[in-house]
């Protein structure tokens, strides 16, 4: 496959390319390597299982809101949609 | 005595927040057994983000089985036949489409249980749909 730039400097191709995607070059002479940026996963942290006040529950560093709560429940819905 | 309905958010609030698990000790309580999955499926999956370190807060299997046992041990687990399902769904007529029907499918089992109160933390997914049933955070 060849891509030829066109006047503006710009090579296009879908396949290679999709929309909105993000690419990091790598220049070596006349080599150029394009590195595809994807995001990172969140770090997963594997909480405890800790037995308070008669009860089993989350023990983890940090603070887990409501609102993520919801989120993480929102999002596992939508995944089966 | 109320009867409270566990949607899965409600329970992975009990399981971070010793206020809400100790709603668990008095009255009575239901879910239904597909909460049972979701919940094994978010803290055993992607997790649920921690404040502000970038991070999410998973189980490992076998420390998610162990609390959901916990749980049933408090709760009624109910479920739906199909044949309720689908007379449910006659009733909601188009205002049940595409992946609502997931929350769908917890209105009814709460109604079917008789419950008072339905506990989550997604209110907009039950809202108009519980009947006499009413909704409230955890």
């Amino acid at each position: 496959m060849t891509l030829t730039a066109d006047s503006r400097g710009r090579i296009a191709s879908l396949e290679l390319f999709p929309p909105g995607a993000s690419f990091e070059p790598e220049v070596d002479g006349t080599r150029i390597i394009l590195k595809r940026l994807v995001p990172e996963e969140p770090k997963r942290v594997l909480g405890k299982l800790v037995r308070r006040n008669g009860r089993l529950m989350l023990d983890v560093e940090g603070e887990i809101t409501a609102e993520a709560i919801a989120k993480a429940v929102r999002e596992e819905r939508d995944s089966r949609a | 005595m109320k009867k409270y309905y566990w949607d899965s958010s409600a329970m992975i609030n009990a399981a971070v927040s010793d206020a809400v698990a100790k709603r668990l000790d008095a009255d009575t309580h239901v879910a239904r057994a597909h909460n049972l999955s979701e919940f094994f499926a978010i803290m055993t999956g992607r997790g649920v983000e921690i404040r502000g370190l970038g991070a999410r807060a998973v189980w490992s299997p076998k420390d998610a089985s162990e609390w959901l046992r916990e749980f049933a041990s408090k709760a009624t687990i109910v479920e739906l036949t199909a044949g309720e399902l689908l007379d449910g769904l006659d009733k909601a007529s188009s205002k049940v489409l595409g992946a609502r029907v997931y929350d769908y499918g917890h209105v009814l089992a709460a109604v079917k249980a008789g419950a008072d109160v339905v506990l989550t933390r997604n209110p907009s997914d039950f809202m108009g749909f519980t009947g006499t049933a009413v909704i409230e955070h955890p």
